[in-house]
């Protein structure tokens, strides 16, 4: 807690006593919430197992090293190729494992603090709200970041161990150099970062409903799994541009010569407008809400 | 207090209100009234022919409602083991598929059918064409012969077949349909990929016809067809179409159009075709778009040489079927659920195309009703 930065003598409401160095104060905040997220042993054992995803694969593969027929996405390319271990691993980590772990996150945000019982201490100091919010969605939206980097980070780390490593096979046909398919890997945790952010705010906003953390995140981890499975039903077509799983698995974009950011542009679009709505809607419950505990 | 957390409710219930409305309103009022200097329906589609050689590249959604059974799920499935082309040209055939298009004077052009997580390619530079898959590593190249500088690329490749076919070599098939069989009209000007664009309508004057109008936008400035789509009879939104969803007029870099397949992938050389084995191709394609697609696949199974009955829309194409070929038809499951058996054989219906297996082993394939179709067949 940045209880250092409280001013003495400053009244509860903080909102009418806001002090001179706000945004010094926000990182001051921010940089508490990340070290407090990250030093969590829940947030360790949770990437820990985002970091199992593409070591237990590999292994598999190269284990049973029957790479043809069936599977996900590139598990035929891992017994040439290491470095398919991330793309492979990403794939199947996005429609579950990825959800569940940022829906634990985001859940926690608000109701965790409020199920302690510490919510009242962090506005207590001279935080602000909105701002005690947006530390909140920075700090899940780095978990994300981290979450992704971890399973490209490690899938290409025992996959470079176990499988030879060469020159990687693009989607069009085009062969790349080890340092493109590194940019295009960055790029791609971007894309699957920024895919993760509406379910975030959606987080965010549910988290504000409940004081129950658990609620929340099961709340938000059902939403998400809600999405795909209306998004897998051909019936419902017209809906699906409208639910922010629609581009999760179009990362594929990035992988096609010449590079289309077509399909990052929408998803980003998307993902905007579910911050924007989801954003408010917390900002709206957040602030007019009693804070009790 | 009360009241103040009630305001508070105001601006975040807004914001995301205006939000939604916005993504709602903001594509719907992209079409409202584009004005252009008026145009004959022959200048239209003089403009539309002169754009050939026009290089550009663009991102092209095909979509097709031909109310067939959804088979997305059975093709994935099965694409993967036994790459049964036929079901592959069935999916093909239902839902939006989007493709990317490159197009570099006559004689150089990439189509890229952008699949989820995987993609396929045709590429032609010169008279070399290469088709290449990415889901099972497979290339296959062709020389062309020289003299067949024109001819659009899409349309002359072998293997994969299902690519959707870029509105340019669409609307060149559909050109070809103008004639004493169709009432040629100019409908409301459009924006379509950004650019405005003039709209010529065919309707055919058969009635026994399944296609009510087949509707072409042309680029008003660079003449490039921009979209195509067939609305059947019954039906209000178009039950296939080409269309660009964005368009840039600068030319590709020459590197699109290069190819090597890769390490690992199987590489197969095709002969080039002999000009003959086109012959029942061109006339096929007196429909446009989605015929000579079906026709394509009829054209695949068929030995012998095609017959044709009837002129203009309600052409008629009959084939002799290969043993193997019918043999295959009554294994796959998938076709077993389209097709519906009626007297002397198994029909197919859709939107646009009727499709009829004889039990002799004969199939005929018309833009007509089943009624008609049966009554042409029978009076054979």
């Amino acid at each position: 807690m940045p209880n250092e930065t409280v001013p003495a003598g400053t009244a509860p409401n903080k909102t009418a006593s806001r002090p001179a160095s706000g945004s010094s104060l926000g990182l001051a905040l921010l940089g508490s919430e990340i070290r407090t997220l990250f030093r969590r042993v829940r947030t360790i054992a949770m990437l820990g197992a985002l970091a199992a995803i593409p070591i237990l694969l590999a292994i598999a593969v190269r284990v049973t090293s029957d790479g043809g027929g069936g599977g996900p996405a590139f598990l035929g390319d891992i017994t040439q190729n290491g470095l398919f271990v991330s793309l492979t691993a990403l794939v199947v980590a996005i429609p579950l494992f990825l959800p569940l772990t940022v829906g634990v996150v985001a859940g926690d945000t608000i109701a965790g603090e409020a199920g302690a019982g510490t919510l009242r201490y962090l506005l207590v100091a001279p935080a602000g709200r909105v701002r005690l919010l947006v530390v909140k969605y920075l700090a899940t939206a780095l978990f994300c970041l981290t979450a992704t980097l971890v399973v490209v980070v490690v899938g290409g780390i025992i996959g470079a161990i176990l499988f030879p490593v060469g020159p990687v096979t693009l989607l069009s046909g085009q062969t790349v150099s080890f340092g493109e398919y590194v940019l295009r890997l960055l790029l791609l945790a971007l894309y699957v970062t920024v895919s993760l952010l509406g379910l975030s705010a959606i987080g965010l906003f549910i988290s504000t409903l409940t004081s129950v953390p658990v609620g929340a995140m099961a709340a938000t981890i059902v939403l998400s799994t809600v999405a795909q499975i209306l998004g897998s039903l051909p019936q419902l077509e017209f809906l699906h541009p409208w639910l922010f799983t629609d581009h999760w698995l179009e990362f594929g974009d990035l992988l096609r010569t010449p590079l289309s950011w077509e399909s990052f542009g929408n998803n980003a679009l998307l993902q905007a407008g579910y911050i924007v709505v989801f954003g408010f809607l917390a900002w709206g419950r957040f602030s007019s809400k009693d804070i009790l505990s | 207090m009360l009241q103040k957390s009630k305001l508070r409710w105001i601006p975040a219930i807004a914001v995301p209100a205006v939000v939604i409305a916005g993504a709602v309103a903001i594509p719907s009022m992209a079409n409202a009234g584009v004005s252009l200097p008026s145009k004959s329906a022959a200048q239209i589609v003089a403009l539309a022919e002169k754009s050939v050689g026009t290089s550009f590249s663009g991102t092209v959604e095909q979509t097709a409602n031909l109310g067939l059974p959804d088979l997305s799920s059975f093709a994935g499935a099965t694409s993967s083991d036994d790459g049964s082309g036929v079901s592959d040209i069935v999916s093909q055939l239902s839902g939006t598929h989007k493709a990317r298009v490159f197009v570099d004077g006559s004689s150089k052009s990439r189509v890229q059918t952008l699949d989820q997580l995987a993609e396929r390619d045709v590429i032609r530079n010169g008279t070399s064409v290469w088709a290449y898959d990415s889901s099972d590593k497979s290339a296959v190249h062709l020389t062309l012969p020289s003299r067949d500088g024109d001819t659009p690329s899409a349309g002359a490749t072998p293997s994969t077949g299902a690519v959707p076919t870029d509105p340019a070599t669409a609307a060149a098939s559909a050109l070809k349909a103008i004639g004493r069989y169709t009432t040629v009209s100019t409908s409301d000007n459009v924006r379509i990929a950004g650019q405005k664009a003039y709209q010529v309508t065919l309707a055919p004057n058969d009635s026994s016809s399944l296609i009510t109008t087949a509707t072409l936008a042309v680029d008003a400035t660079t003449g490039v067809p921009l979209r195509v789509a067939v609305t059947a009879k019954g039906q209000t939104d178009p039950a296939y179409s080409v269309s660009f969803t964005s368009i840039d007029y600068s030319t590709p870099a020459a590197s699109t159009f290069a190819f090597t397949p890769p390490q690992g992938a199987t590489v197969k050389k095709i002969a080039v075709p002999d000009r003959s084995a086109h012959a029942g191709g061109t006339t096929t394609k007196s429909h446009p778009g989605i015929t000579s697609r079906n026709d394509r696949i009829a054209k695949a199974k068929a030995e012998a040489q095609p017959t044709v009955i009837g002129t203009g829309w309600s052409t008629i194409i009959g084939a002799k079927l290969p043993t193997s070929a019918i043999s295959a038809l009554s294994s796959d499951d998938t076709l077993g659920q389209v097709f519906t058996p009626v007297d002397g054989g198994r029909l197919l219906k859709t939107a646009l195309v009727t499709v009829l297996i004889t039990d002799d082993g004969e199939v005929y394939a018309g833009a007509v009703t089943p009624s008609a179709l049966q009554a042409a067949v029978a009076a054979q």
